[in-house]
Parts: structure tokens; sequence; C-alpha cells
């Protein structure tokens, strides 16, 4: 089990990946925007981070900037949803501190959950298979 | 004696006089007709310069008419994506059993509500490709690419698929690598775009050929099927937006026009070229070329 934080505007979205995330047995908070997300960081002090980059308020690399500054976990995983045209966003991620990122439209939850696993503990990767 | 009245010649119109007049009469009528000769002009150019303004302008609001439009579909786009992605990711949800088990006909279903919003998000990544590399800002990512590699992955991708349409890729590639400063990710893409189309639209039973030449500054790539063909007159079109070429797989395939217009900015902006030869009913060759990486760069 480890502590997730989904970052996600689309409450849908949001929910279904929770939804999927708490039947894996993971501790999972969600935020709509990077504003709230800071917030939950600070509470919740995640294992990973599921962020998405086009957001009000505050957007992904918004947040990704802000939380550079914060004093956290090395170990912290930082998985970006993206699309395919928004290639300059991923690199802004990437620099500043997205550890991989996955096609939003183009991964199904059950997917997701098997990336967020394989990203948790790299050694069973393996094992899934 | 009588004076001889000598009359214009028809045609000649009203400027043809008597011969009566003085050498300085006629040096004044001369000067006079070059004086209305020059206000003509003027006036003239006058009327053309106002229009050469006024073409400037109607051409100033038509690009940025059409910068608008690009805009709108991209706003559009983007909003018709995640509502989109939404119907998906329930799909997704209700297929890996995340809600009750499925009868065989509510998956049936449920599956062929997935096709069509798999089709639905395509057609959406391709209008929001074009719009971004039609925009001012588009900026390709180069790094050194293996052609050879790249095409190799491509084809690895579209094994399930050339299973189900009983087709077979022959690929030749020269050993070596071979380079191009280039943008992998989209020029994988393209030859994704390119190989789709050969698979597509050629019937069952048919060959694909994939070969990779390389001379010292050229590299070229020429993808061979042995499909439906294009007509020579539909040549220029195929690489224009949101064309589509009416043949007999066209309906069945589907899609935007978008890919090939793609494609084509794509290998521009790496200063190649794409062409195509092909014929009705025989096949078509997509060839494209891209400057050969020179040695000793990195």
């Amino acid at each position: 089990m480890a502590k997730i934080l989904i970052v996600e505007d689309e409450k849908l979205l949001n929910e279904a990946y929770e939804m999927v995330l708490k039947k894996e047995g993971h501790d999972v908070s969600t935020a709509l925007n990077g504003e709230e997300a800071l917030q939950i960081f600070e509470s919740h002090k995640p294992d990973l981070i599921l962020l998405d980059l086009r957001m009000p308020k505050m957007d992904g690399v918004e947040f990704l900037k802000k939380l550079e500054t914060k004093d956290k976990d090395p170990d912290l995983s930082i998985i970006v949803f993206s699309n395919y045209d928004e290639q300059k966003e991923i690199d802004e991620a990437f620099k500043h501190g997205a550890t991989r990122y996955i096609l939003k439209a183009w991964s199904s939850p059950k997917e997701l959950v098997k990336v967020v696993n394989e990203t948790l503990n790299p050694t069973a990767r393996d094992e899934e298979d | 004696m009588r004076r001889i009245r000598i009359l214009p010649l028809p045609g000649r119109g009203a400027r043809s006089q008597p011969k009566r007049l003085s050498n300085t009469d006629r040096r004044k009528r001369d000067i006079k007709d070059l004086q209305q000769q020059v206000e003509d002009l003027r006036a003239r150019e006058i009327r053309l310069n106002k229009k050469a303004a006024s073409l400037v302008r109607r051409n100033i609001k038509l690009e940025e008419l059409n910068q608008i439009k690009d805009e709108f579909i991209g706003i559009a786009s983007h909003q018709l994506r995640t509502p989109a992605t939404g119907v998906k990711q329930y799909l997704n949800l209700l297929l890996d059993g995340f809600a009750e088990d499925l009868t065989p006909h509510q998956r049936l279903f449920i599956e062929r509500a997935h096709e069509s919003n798999d089709r639905q998000l395509r057609i959406i990544d391709d209008l929001l490709r074009v719009a971004r590399i039609d925009s001012d800002t588009f900026k390709l990512r180069k790094t050194k690419v293996d052609i050879a590699q790249t095409l190799e992955v491509v084809i690895s991708e579209f094994k399930d698929k050339l299973k189900q349409h009983r087709q077979e890729i022959a690929f030749a590639a020269p050993k070596n690598p071979v380079y191009v400063d280039g943008d992998a990710e989209r020029l994988r893409m393209v030859f994704e775009n390119i190989l789709d189309n050969a698979i597509n639209y050629s019937i069952a039973e048919t060959q694909i050929t994939v070969s990779v030449k390389c001379s010292a500054t050229q590299i070229q790539v020429i993808i061979q099927d042995q499909g439906v063909g294009i007509a020579r007159k539909d040549f220029p079109k195929l690489f224009q937006k949101f064309s589509r070429i009416p043949n007999p797989l066209s309906v069945e395939v589907g899609g935007t026009g978008l890919g090939l217009y793609w494609a084509y900015k794509v290998i521009t902006l790496h200063s190649g070229s794409i062409d195509v030869k092909s014929v009705l009913g025989k096949g078509s060759s997509f060839i494209i070329n891209l400057p050969r990486k020179k040695k000793g760069k990195n």
C-alpha cells in the first residue's frame, strides 16, 4: 500500500482513477488543481503523485515548480497525464521533477494501476507478466 | 484655287485633323495630348494603389481569419477530448471488470462503443496535431535518430494488425545505423501513418515492402504496397489538408484527411521531401527523402 495523490481537474476521471487505486489497496487523496494539491501534499505526504498538466487555477508545471522549493521525500514519484500534442508541457514537467508520463486518453485505468505499481515496486515488474 | 480637305481615315479617331495646323499649334496639341495621357496614367495609378492597398488589407484579414480558424479547431478539439476521454475510461472500467461481470452481449455492445470512441479520440488527436504544426511557435525536437531502427520499431507495432489483415511486410535496410538529425517521435509517427495507410488500403494476401537506401548525403525510405492505388490526377490533392480521395476502401477505412498533410509538414520541416508513385489498382509507393546526418557530429 502506498499514499497516492491524484491531481486532475476532470472530476469524473479523477473519481475513476481514485476508485481503481483504492481497490488496489492504496491510500488515495484527490485534488482538482495545483493549488489544492499543494495543500494536500503538505498534510498527506504522498509517495506518488498522478498529475494532470492542463488545469485551471494552477497547472501541472506550475505545481511542480512550487513543489521543487518544498521539503520532500527524494523517492517521490510523479507521473504526469498528457496528450500527444503536449510535448512542450511534458518537457517542462520533466525539467521540474516528473519521472514518467502516460497518455491520458490511451491508457485505461487498469493500465494506470499497472504503471503505478511498477513505479512503486520497480523490482516486482517481472513477476507481473 | 480650292483647298482640298483631307478627311480622317476611318478608325483613326478624332485626333487626325485636317493638315491645316501650324507647327506651333501641332506642338501645343501634342503637349496637351501628353498632359492628358499623364493625367490618365496618374488617375490609373491612384486607382491601382487603392486596389493594391485593399488587397493587402484583405490578405491580412484572411490570414487573421485563418489563424482564428486554426485556434478554434485547437480549442474545440481540446474541449472535445476531455469528455471523450471520460467516455473511454468508464467503458474501460466496464470492460476490465471493475463493475459486475458482463454478459457476452453487453460486452459486444460496449466494445463497439469503445471502438467508436477510439475513432473520435483519434480524430481529435489528428486535429490538434495539425493545429500545433501549423502554429507559428512549432519547433522540432531534434536528436540523432536511426531511421532503420525507427522503422523496425514501427513495423513491429503493426504485428497484430498485419495478422488480422493477412498481410506481410518485407523490410530491407543497410546493416549499419543510418542517422538523421531529426524529431524521433514525429518521424516515427510519419512512418506509422504511411504504413497504416498501406495496410488499410490493401486487401488481404498482399505484401508491403519497406526499404531504406542511403547515399552520402541522403536517406531514402520507400514504403510500397499492392493496394488500391491513387489516380494521377489525385496526386496533388494527396498532401493537402482535409483532402480525402475516394477509393473502394476509403469509406471503410475512414479518416480526417489530415494524416498525410501532417506527414508532409513534418518531412518538409526536416528539409526532406515526400513523393508518391502509384498506379490505380496496382499499388502505391511513398518515397521519403531525408538529409543524412553528417558523420562525426553528435
